[in-house]
């Protein structure tokens, strides 16, 4: 019986796949190319010559019948586990067999760990640098011989390839071109006669296209931190199958020096320059202790920019004469937040130069946190400051760091493409590289700088999908690739249809006349029926060396691709089912407030949904801005937000905001415990918690609210103080009781207990603190915080009633917990809590911080309350529809105003103390003004916010959710963007037209 | 009807997850039966014993074992690295002290020679429980005390510890237990030993602890808990005190390993101890603190969770396995520091470099902490071959006599341990394995890779000798007749 069970399950599993058959073709997709790290490209004809790559792609198909007319782009791909170089013909789309005789794909076996690779001007030759344990070399793949070996000639191997031993491990290497002259280095080099006789891969440089010149090799050895410089004629001389030394010494290494000049610092943009003693002034570098290391290369017109993994230096090497290297002053990587870290780098990158005449270096700061992000250093001519720029704008984006481009994950690589679409002049038929979009009305609209400016449906012209001039590209390890503004020919007409408006970031704006039409909300069209601008809803749509907008950011809703943050629906107000009942009339309302400009009030619009609502009482959707307004009864919502254009990066692309009264900020926490006393502590117990810090955290004890009321709502001193006891933050106690059964703890408390104390007990515990699952909590587990330091708590418990040893002996050990705003309400964006609170002085102190990058740290919000005068309470009889605003507390002074009379009723006005207490946030623009019912803690105004800043972003994610790109490069000749992935996806092209990947790519 | 049931019997039991509770099959003293754990006696810089815990993963035995070997004879065994290959240790010898490999085998178990028997270099062994996974070895400060050997055993849920003695001889109470470790030398067996009345939850993997052995923090996979156990008397050994519960933390904690603390470090004893913890299941490293609980009475040592930090340097993250520190920079800024205080608190802001070996993709993740943050961030990721499972830092001994920290990458499923430079950010070179490299051991001073290969049950050993690169990473020597597991056979 068991037998044929046994038989029956081993038929069954047999059979089993078989029932799964489908006549379904399944086509396994093999993967010829690992490890991947780095690609070369060049140009090739059928013959197997190189060419200049500028002469690919083949445009002119005519003749491609002749092998050497017909030109293909060939991808050299280092491999660096198995260590070979594979190749690709990227013009065809086919991964290149070298070893057709053999299953799977054959590369080209080199004899190390490929690390860099080169090829010549006119792609005759390529090299390979080689490391490995006592194996590192330069081998010369000619580019004759990137194929199949022909008939009769022997498969290709290590000893197909000249090449020769260096001497230490090698870094990078580039090729460099040596105009002839009289010097002996100058000199044509001649091949030795006998190097050639029998083999079938060597390559006369003397034929290669492209600039005259010996061809070096520039190699670097980071060991000893030089540049050493090989012709690379002779490389290829060498007989293959030998590995004989590489001639290094012929012309003089270069050694490379980390010198930092003394006193240079960063120059801080007007908006970051302050008096603020916590803030630093920018510092000089600490010179260098570390010998250099030299890492990526990038070269450009004669100067070769060397990234350094040891120095705080980005070494700059005059090149216009390779027989006599020369080191320039350094660039000096350094951060402006973290002046004492030695900043060091690990690739680099240098643009062309613009027609404006600037040129840019990007570079890898790999180990910032918490990300590797990139500096940026200006590096035109005339430009002396080798430091890396500092944006302006940074307060108004308090996430990011002023002098890096830091993105979601780690930055790998960068690049740049400088790219033109020439506009035609219709009349002389003539297009102009470099021709920047202008929206000047009076311009000639036959001008290309008129051609420029975008259509009225935002499908053509300036736009953010146009990349027009310089744009950085920053390749992170997680796939995505982020496109960078540089120098975008089309910013000047991507900007809001009015001027000057500060609260659109227009301040100082160039421009003295409105682009808008003559509807309300239109925006003037030229002759050619294009808008002068785009009429985004910012002046800071394209910043650069900032991330690019993906999407135009504007309040209408004709273009699908135009997005601007916007409202999912009005903010809603809800209160814990616990809370005692109320009509929704005698509760808090938050309410829009327009902007202000120059000392009043500016209308201001939303978008909610899409629908565009604004303050202007003219308007056809109108947002509500008076408590007392009795047309706020026929609106869609009693509550409404306004969502400032200032700075559209500040917004994430979907947010939850919440406004939550004596809201927890900072979750709920599970590991405090209680701390030892210190000197002057008396009369208070210490909360000690390893896993928060309490500045971090945003905690506002008792002295930075009295200073909040001060120098935020302009109280007395003496007003101030009480304001900050009333309102510091508290800490609720919401942990159980050790059981009753615990196996020692209760006996252990009442063991030698002192009679005069009751006995301790979890009953005890139960009367004093009530329940860890009521709801509401015991207002018996709340402590005031009267001092926060980073590290500790100082609290004072709520209730008179509870001793300290009462929570001593009630919460031992880890006690779960949460901090809670005192009084007043926070701002929650996705849960977390945005605030000002830094860490200061010897104990670390939490206070509030007077940094400028703080200025928009705000998180919150005090309710607007109605003095004595007008105020009503909720039982007092007359229609609830008036005097709708809550009453002042007797002695409350902040954020309180004379509402005025039944039947006229107002908001809070620019001319109202109580108008300090408008928030005023990067994201929000509201007034809460308070309820006639006590507000219950816990209520919370819920809104989304969608369509905020979205970047422009490529990402090897839709190909695979498992890679590691090594690599990117720009493609000048084919427009795309090159990625090398080290896990299976091999060289990957992106299209700056579409933004996706090209077929047939991924090569693999 | 009897092969079926061979056939059935053992699946099932393995299936089950448990072992039986009758004599069964005694282990053999003399085997190595794949090898999980590999410690190096701490008691020299050239270390005198290499100790070796095998699993019994097939349960072809009735527990596993732990066997300490003799690295000064089994040197003299090894074919040693020269100018043009292998040469023997000295003139009277051959090559291959057992004779030359086969051709044809060296596909499978790499290397020149034939295996070396392990009962000719063996000091001692103890039986333990079946299903270990790793092995740490740590000495107290008292010169009487013993080193001691930390072992997990999934098996019988337990933490063994070991004390070895000068010549290699183990003891945990084997003596009156059938050559087992006894009840006494397993912790984490018994509720009364914790104020808390736990056990050891199942599944038992990974462990560390601090250097002195004083606190001690195993990972178990399937219960998601992170277990903690205090020496308090070493002759008592450690008691389990604490488990951090899985919903407090992420699924499937895999790696630990103890952040080194600055000599500069205000903390005293154990108090301030802090582990590193990674996940199968979550692309984060998380930060668990030793929360000795002095201000409390009765005294209950807890670790509390200290949050996590994610791991955004790769496309996915998850999936992580081995992590590990090197702490070398510190200690070089500290040794400069002679002892001066000021000096000291600036060296104690010297990074700890963090390595994780993570599946997805499959990688080194390359990190360091931000002091006097311990939080990791990962900053770099260095794509490898499938299936790395554990990373280990040592140190390798240049031709010019200077010190240089590798790291060394496991990746049992594709055979290789990738050895990556983090002075010159590369992989050095790449190790073709035999089957299943699971634990290694670096022996500095002697040059040499202990590789324990887990899926042919016996242990490698390579050359780590940079001034023969020819031969540099290849193997020298095999310990143990390479076995292939019984299912396929």
């Amino acid at each position: 019986m068991l037998r044929s069970l046994v038989l029956a399950l081993c038929a069954g599993a047999l059979l089993a796949p078989t029932l799964g058959c489908s006549d379904q073709e399944v086509v396994a997709q093999l993967r010829s190319l690992s490890a991947s790290e780095d690609a070369l490209f060049l140009c090739r004809d059928d013959a197997g010559n190189g060419h200049p790559y500028a002469e690919c792609p083949d445009r002119d198909t005519t003749d491609d019948l002749k092998p050497g007319k017909h030109l293909s782009i060939y991808a050299l791909v280092s491999q660096t586990l198995s260590d070979e170089v594979a190749v690709i013909d990227v013009s065809s789309g086919n991964v290149v067999d070298a070893d057709p005789s053999t299953p799977g794909f054959g590369f080209l076996r080199v004899g190390g760990r490929p690390v860099a690779m080169a090829t010549t001007p006119g792609g005759t030759a390529s090299f390979v640098a080689t490391a490995d344990v006592g194996r590192n070399g330069l081998f010369a793949l000619p580019t004759s011989c990137l194929g199949a070996p022909a008939a009769g000639e022997p498969p290709r191997d290590l000893t197909t390839w000249p090449a020769c031993r260096l001497p230490q491990t090698p870094g990078e290497i580039a090729m460099v071109v040596q105009p002839f002259g009289d010097r002996d280095c100058d000199q044509k080099y001649v091949p030795k006669a006998e190097a050639s006789d029998d083999a079938t891969c060597q390559a006369d440089l003397a034929n290669d296209g492209g600039v005259e010149g010996r061809r070096l090799l520039l190699v670097s050895f980071p060991d000893t931190g030089e540049v050493a410089v090989v012709d690379a004629q002779k490389v290829l001389d060498t007989v293959p199958g030998e590995f004989p030394d590489c001639d290094i010494e012929t012309i003089p290494r270069l050694s490379l020096k980390a010198e930092i000049p003394a006193g240079i610092t960063q120059t801080l943009p007007p908006d970051l320059q302050t008096q603020c003693t916590e803030v630093p002034p920018p510092s000089a570098p600490v010179p260098s202790a570390m010998a250099p290391r030299p890492a990526g290369f990038a070269l450009s017109d004669g100067k070769l920019y060397i990234a350094d993994r040891a120095a705080p230096v980005i070494h700059v090497v005059d090149t216009s004469d390779a027989c006599n290297l020369t080191e320039l002053p350094s660039l000096l990587p350094m951060s402006l937040r973290e002046p004492e870290r030695m900043v060091t780098t690990r690739r680099v990158a240098v643009s062309p130069l613009t027609p404006g005449g600037k040129r840019f270096v990007y570079a890898i700061d790999a180990e910032d946190r918490p990300f590797a992000s990139v500096m940026a250093f200006d590096v035109s001519p005339g430009s002396t400051d080798p430091t890396p720029i500092v944006r302006s704008g940074a307060p108004e984006l308090p996430g990011e760091k002023p002098d890096r481009l830091s993105l979601d994950g780690p930055a790998r690589d960068v690049t740049f493409a400088y790219r033109d679409i020439p506009y035609v002049d219709p009349d002389t038929g003539a297009a102009q590289f470099g021709d920047r979009c202008n929206p000047d009305p009076a311009l000639d609209t036959k001008l290309p700088a008129a051609l420029a400016r975008p259509s009225t449906d935002l499908s053509l012209g300036a736009r953010p999908g146009l990349l027009r001039g310089l744009f950085g590209f920053i390749l992170q390890t997680d796939g995505k690739i982020a496109v960078i503004d540089v120098d975008d020919f089309d910013a000047d007409c991507r900007r809001p249809a009015t001027v000057g408006e500060s609260f659109r970031g227009c301040q100082g704006d160039l421009w003295e006349t409105d682009f808008t039409g003559s509807q309300p909300g239109a925006i003037q069209t030229d002759d050619n029926s294009h808008q002068l601008v785009t009429g985004e809803v910012s002046c800071r749509v394209v910043e650069p060396n900032r991330i690019r907008s993906a999407h135009p950011i504007v309040n209408n809703t004709s273009s699908s691709a135009a997005r601007e943050p916007s409202l999912r629906t009005f903010p809603q107000l809800t209160v814990p089912s616990t809370a005692p009942t109320a009509d929704s009339v005698e509760r808090p309302r938050l309410l829009a407030v327009p902007f202000e400009e120059k000392g009043a009030f500016v209308d201001a619009e939303v978008l909610i949904g899409a629908s565009v609502y604004s303050t202007n009482r003219m308007a056809a959707q109108q947002l509500e801005t008076n408590p007392n307004g009795r047309d706020s009864e026929l609106m869609e919502s009693q509550n409404a937000v306004i969502l400032p254009p200032l700075e559209p990066r500040s917004y994430a692309s979907e947010s939850r905001v919440q406004v939550v009264y004596e809201g927890s900020y900072a979750g709920n926490r599970n590991a405090g415990f209680w701390d030892e006393l210190q000197e002057g502590d008396q009369g208070s117990i210490a909360l000690r918690d390893d896993s928060l810090s309490f500045c971090s955290a945003g905690v506002y004890d008792q002295a930075a609210m009295a200073d909040y009321g001060q120098n935020e709502l302009g109280l007395r001193s003496e007003d101030a103080a009480a304001f900050g006891v009333e309102h510091a933050d508290y800490v609720q106690i919401t942990s159980d009781f050790p059981a009753v059964d615990d196996p020692e703890y209760w006996s252990y408390l009442n063991r030698d207990r002192d009679a005069s104390l009751p006995k301790a007990s979890r009953e005890r515990c139960d009367a004093l603190f009530l329940a860890w699952d009521a709801d509401p909590l015991s207002k018996s587990r709340n402590l005031k915080i009267v001092s926060a330091f980073d590290g500790r708590l100082v609290l004072t418990p709520v209730s008179k009633k509870i001793r300290l040893r009462d929570f001593q002996e009630c919460f031992p050990g880890a006690m779960t917990y949460r901090l809670r705003a005192g009084g007043h309400w926070v701002v929650l964006h996705n849960d977390s809590f945005i605030h000002d609170i830094v860490a200061s002085g010897s104990n670390s102190a939490c206070v509030r911080s007077c940094s400028p990058l703080k200025k928009w740290s705000k998180g919150r919000v005090f309710e607007i309350s109605s003095s004595a005068d007008n105020c009503r309470k909720t039982d007092d009889p007359g229609d609830p529809l008036e005097l709708r605003v809550g009453c002042a507390a007797e002695g409350e002074v902040a954020c309180v105003y004379d509402q005025g009379p039944k039947g006229k009723g107002r908001g809070v006005s620019l001319a109202d103390a109580a108008a300090r207490c408008i928030f005023n946030g990067l994201n929000e623009r509201f007034a809460l003004y308070r309820g006639r019912v006590e507000t219950p803690p816990d209520a919370t105004f819920t809104w989304q916010t969608t369509g905020g800043f979205t970047p422009l972003i490529m990402s090897m994610g839709q190909l695979s959710s498992s890679v590691s790109p090594q690599s990117i490069q720009y493609l000048g000749p084919l427009e795309d963007l090159a990625v090398v992935d080290g896990t299976n996806l091999g060289l990957t092209l992106f299209s700056l037209d579409t933004f996706s990947v090209v077929k047939p790519s991924p090569f693999y | 009807m009897r092969r079926l049931l061979h056939l059935v019997v053992p699946c099932l039991t393995v299936l089950s997850g448990c072992y039986g509770t009758d004599k069964g099959v005694e282990v053999p003293q003399d085997e190595i039966y794949f090898p999980v754990g590999l410690a190096l006696d701490p008691r020299a810089a050239k270390p005198d014993f290499l100790y070796v815990v095998s699993s019994d993963f097939d349960l072809q035995y009735n527990g596993g074992a732990v066997q300490s070997y003799d690295l000064r004879t089994l040197e003299g065994d090894l074919a040693q690295p020269c100018p043009d290959g292998l040469c023997p240790a000295t003139k009277s010898r051959k090559v291959c002290a057992k004779g030359e490999q086969d051709d044809a085998d060296r596909l499978l178990y790499p290397g020149p020679c034939k295996s070396l028997t392990p009962s000719d270099y063996q000091r001692g062994t103890v039986k333990i429980g079946a299903f270990a996974t790793d092995a740490i070895i740590r000495q107290n400060d008292a010169e009487s005390d013993l080193p001691r050997l930390f072992v997990p055993v999934r098996g019988d849920a337990t933490l063994h510890f070991i004390d070895v003695d000068e010549d290699g001889g183990l003891d945990c109470g084997q003596f009156n237990n059938e050559g087992a470790c006894d009840k006494a030398h397993r912790a984490g067996e018994e509720p009364s030993d914790n104020v808390r009345g736990l056990k050891l939850a199942a599944e038992p993997f990974g462990v560390d602890a601090d250097p002195k052995g004083k606190t001690l923090v195993v990972t178990n996979q399937t219960t998601g808990t992170a277990s903690l156990f205090v020496t308090g008397d070493w002759s008592a050994g450690p008691k389990l005190q604490f488990a951090l519960s899985s919903d407090r933390i992420p699924q499937r904690p895999i790696g630990v390993v103890n952040v080194p603390r600055a000599e500069g470090d205000s903390a005293t004893d154990a108090d301030g101890e802090t582990y590193m913890v990674t996940f199968r299941d979550s692309a984060q490293v998380r930060l668990m603190h030793f929360a000795p609980d002095f201000g409390s009475d009765p005294n209950r040592p807890f670790l509390s969770d200290g949050g996590g930090v994610g791991i955004d340097a790769n496309s996915s993250g998850t999936d992580s396995r081995g992590i590990a520190i090197d702490d070398s920079l510190r200690k070089d800024a500290e040794k400069r520091c002679a002892g001066d205080d000021k000096c000291l608190a600036q060296a104690a802001l010297v990074p700890l470099d963090v390595y994780v070996a993570n599946r997805s993709p499959a990688s080194l993740l390359i990190g360091r902490t931000h002091p006097p943050s311990q939080f990791p961030y990962f900053y770099d990721t260095v794509p490898l071959t499938v299936g790395p499972s554990k990373v280990t830092v040592g140190k390798i001994k240049t031709p010019s006599g200077e010190y240089e920290t590798r790291v060394f990458v496991i990746c049992f499923d594709s055979r290789r341990i990738f050895i990556y430079d983090p002075l010159r950010l590369r992989i050095e070179t790449e190790i073709f394995t035999a089957r299943g490299p699971h634990a290694i051991a670096v022996d500095t001073e002697r040059k040499l890779l202990y590789v324990g290969h887990f899926t042919d049950s016996y242990l490698g050993v390579y050359s780590l000798d940079l001034a023969f690169p020819e031969t540099y990473g290849t193997m020298l020597g095999a310990l143990g007749t390479p076995k292939a597991p019984r299912s396929s056979k």
